[in-house]
C-alpha cells in the first residue's frame, strides 16, 4: 500500500507498523493494516498537527454542535431579558386592563416551526386558521398544550416551579399533571391557575375568556376575583370585568346564565334574577351559589347563604356562624364537603 | 516518545458493549428517574445526535430536531433495557427522527438501509461560504463515510470519542476516517476547496 506523505506519525517505529502490516497481511486483514496508518492527528488531535486536518476543523467548526451551543448561550441571555421585559410587558396590560385602558396586541412576532413544539421562554405559536390540526406545545414533564388554528399563545415563563402561558386569542386545550399552582394561562380576562387537571380555554377577540375544566380543578382568577371550578364546570371572564360564577357545562339554560350574569355584573342586582337562579338551583349547582357568597350585595350574600344551607346543608364541623361572616377557612372547609358530596 | 501499538481488532462492525463506562452509569441512574443524569448523559451524547442529523437532514433543521431528539430520550429513557446499549439507543433515535422528517416531507428519497439508516439524497441547503462548501461535499460522499467525517471533522470528537459513543469498534472508526480522507482530498481538490 502506498502511503503517503504523514500517513505515518513519526513516533511510530516504521519497523513496528511494517512488521504488524506484514502479519495482518498475511491473515487478509489489509482493512486493519490500513487503520494503523491513519494519521495520528486525524485520529485522536495528538502528535504533530496536520495542517490539512486543523484547516477543515476550522472551516467546519461553526457548524457543530459546540458553536451552536454558545451561539444558543447568547440568545438564551438575549431571550432572558426579552422575557423579562414580556413579563412587564404583561404585567402592564393587565393593570391596563383593569382599568379599562386599550392594550397593545403582546404578540407581534411569529412563530416559526411546525410539529409540537417544547415551551421555553418566550416561544411563541401563532397557529394560522387555515391549518387543520391544533398544534401541540409540549410543558416539560408537566404535559401539554393543544393550541387550535386561529390563535395566538405566549410562553412567558418555563421554569420547573412555574410554567406560565400566555393566551392572547383563540383557544387551547391544556393537559397537565402538575403540583397545584406550578401550570398558568394568563388572557386578557384572566389567569386559569392549574390545579392538576385538563380545561379548555377560549378567548374571543375582544378578550371574552371561556374557560371549561374536562377533569381535575382550575381557579381562575384576577386581582379582585377568583373562582374554583372542578372538572365539568364553565365560566366566562369579560376583561375589566373578571370571571362569572361556574356552572355545569351543559346542564344549565341560558336563562339561568343570563339571571346569574344579572346578579353578578349589573349595578342594581335584580331581585327576580336572584330569585330565579336560587330555585331553579340543585344541590350540584351549589357550586354556583357558593360563588355568589363573594357577592358585594349584601342581599345576595345572604339569601344565597341561606338557599346553600339549606341545598347543601354542612356538617358540624363547618362552623357556619364564621362561613356567614365570610370566613375562607370555614367557606373552604363547606367547599370541600359539597366537593365530595354533590361535584364529584 | 514512544507510543502504543494502535488498537487491532478483527471486528469492524458494532462494538461489545463494555460492563461499565461513564455513560453506562449515567445511563442507568437516568433511567431510574434522575433528571440530572438525564442531563449529563445528553450533553455527552448531544454533539453524535447533532452530527449524525447534520448527516441526514439540512442544517437548518437540525436544531429543532435535537430538541425533538432530546424529548424523545427524555420520554423513552425509563424503558432502557440495556443501559450497555446506550451509544446505539442514543444514535437510533437521531437516525428515526431523521427519517420521519423525511417521510413527513415526502421529499428525497426514502432509503431503509441497514440499521435505519436514510438517505436523505442531495441536500440543498449550501452556503457561500468555503466550509458550507466542504460540508456539502461531505455530505455528498457515501454514507460510510460522511457520518465518521462529520463526526470528527465537524463536531470535533476524536476518533476514540466517535467509537465509544456510536457502539462502533475504534478498528472500524480509523478505517472509515483514514478511507474517507483520502476521497476527501480528492473531491477538495476537485472543487477547487482544497
Amino acid at each position: 500500500m502506498n502511503v503517503g506523505r504523514g500517513d505515518m506519525h513519526d513516533d511510530v517505529d516504521p519497523r513496528e507498523i511494517a512488521g504488524l502490516s506484514h502479519d495482518l497481511e498475511m491473515f487478509g486483514l489489509e482493512f486493519e493494516r490500513e487503520a494503523m496508518t491513519t494519521r495520528q492527528d486525524l485520529w485522536d488531535g495528538t502528535g504533530d498537527e496536520d495542517p490539512e486536518v486543523r484547516d477543515l476543523l476550522a472551516a467546519l467548526r461553526p457548524f457543530s454542535y459546540r458553536a451552536e451551543l454558545s451561539i444558543e448561550r447568547r440568545r438564551t441571555f438575549l431571550r432572558r431579558i426579552s422575557a423579562a421585559a414580556a413579563v412587564l410587558l404583561a404585567a402592564f396590560s393587565f393593570y391596563a386592563l383593569l382599568n379599562n385602558l386599550p392594550s397593545s396586541d403582546p404578540l407581534p412576532r411569529k412563530s416559526r416551526s411546525d410539529g409540537s413544539l417544547l415551551a421555553r421562554a418566550g416561544l411563541e405559536v401563532i397557529v394560522d386558521a387555515s391549518d387543520q390540526r391544533p398544534k401541540r406545545l409540549v410543558v416539560g414533564r408537566l404535559g401539554f398544550v393543544d393550541v387550535d388554528p386561529g390563535s395566538k399563545m405566549r410562553v412567558l415563563s418555563a421554569e420547573a416551579n412555574l410554567h406560565h402561558l400566555y393566551l392572547a386569542e383563540g383557544s387551547a386545550t391544556a393537559t397537565i399533571g402538575a403540583r397545584a399552582r406550578t401550570f398558568q394561562i394568563g388572557t386578557p380576562a384572566g389567569m386559569a391557575v392549574d390545579l392538576g387537571c385538563k380545561y379548555r380555554v377560549d378567548v374571543r377577540k375582544d378578550g371574552a375568556t371561556s374557560v371549561v375544566v374536562v377533569s381535575g380543578a382550575i381557579s381562575f382568577e384576577t386581582a379582585g376575583k377568583k373562582v374554583w371550578m372542578p372538572r365539568g364546570t364553565t365560566t366566562v371572564s369579560i376583561p375589566g370585568r373578571g370571571p362569572g360564577a361556574p356552572v355545569w357545562d351543559g346542564e344549565v339554560g341560558d336563562d339561568y346564565r343570563e339571571a346569574l350574569d344579572t346578579i353578578e355584573f349589573s349595578r342594581t342586582p335584580s331581585s327576580e334574577a336572584l330569585a330565579k337562579v336560587l330555585r331553579e338551583s340543585r344541590p350540584k349547582d351549589g357550586i354556583t351559589i357558593y360563588h355568589l357568597l363573594a357577592s358585594s350585595d349584601e342581599t345576595v350574600r345572604t339569601a344565597s347563604f341561606e338557599r346553600l344551607e339549606a341545598l347543601c346543608p354542612p356538617s358540624a364541623e363547618v362552623d357556619l356562624s364564621s362561613a356567614r361572616r365570610g370566613d375562607l377557612a370555614a367557606l373552604e372547609r363547606w367547599r370541600d364537603e359539597m366537593t365530595l358530596r354533590y361535584w364529584y | 516518545m514512544r507510543r502504543s501499538t494502535p488498537e487491532l481488532s478483527t471486528d469492524i462492525g458494532a462494538a461489545e458493549a463494555p460492563a461499565s463506562s461513564p455513560e453506562i452509569d449515567l445511563a442507568i441512574r437516568a433511567r431510574d428517574g434522575d433528571r440530572m443524569a438525564f442531563g449529563r448523559l445528553w450533553d455527552r451524547f448531544a454533539p453524535v445526535v447533532h452530527g449524525i442529523l447534520l448527516t441526514l437532514v439540512p442544517s437548518f433543521e437540525v436544531q429543532d430536531m435535537m430538541q425533538d431528539v432530546s424529548l424523545s430520550a427524555l420520554r423513552a429513557i425509563d424503558g432502557l433495557k440495556d443501559p450497555r446499549a446506550i451509544a446505539g439507543w442514543f444514535c437510533t433515535i437521531a437516525r428515526n427522527r431523521a427519517r420521519d422528517h423525511w417521510k413527513s416531507r415526502r421529499h428525497g428519497t426514502i432509503d431503509r438501509l441497514a440499521e435505519d439508516v436514510v438517505d436523505p439524497g442531495p441536500i440543498e441547503d449550501v452556503g457561500d461560504d468555503r466550509g458550507s462548501r466542504i460540508l456539502a461535499v461531505i455530505r455528498g460522499m457515501p454514507e460510510t463515510y460522511r457520518e465518521v467525517l462529520i463526526l470528527r471533522l465537524v463536531e470535533g470528537l476524536s476518533g476514540p470519542e466517535i467509537a465509544r459513543l456510536t457502539d462502533l469498534t475504534p478498528g472500524s472508526v480509523r478505517v472509515t476516517l483514514c478511507r474517507g480522507m483520502k476521497i476527501l482530498r480528492e473531491l477538495l481538490v476537485r472543487e477547487n476547496l482544497a
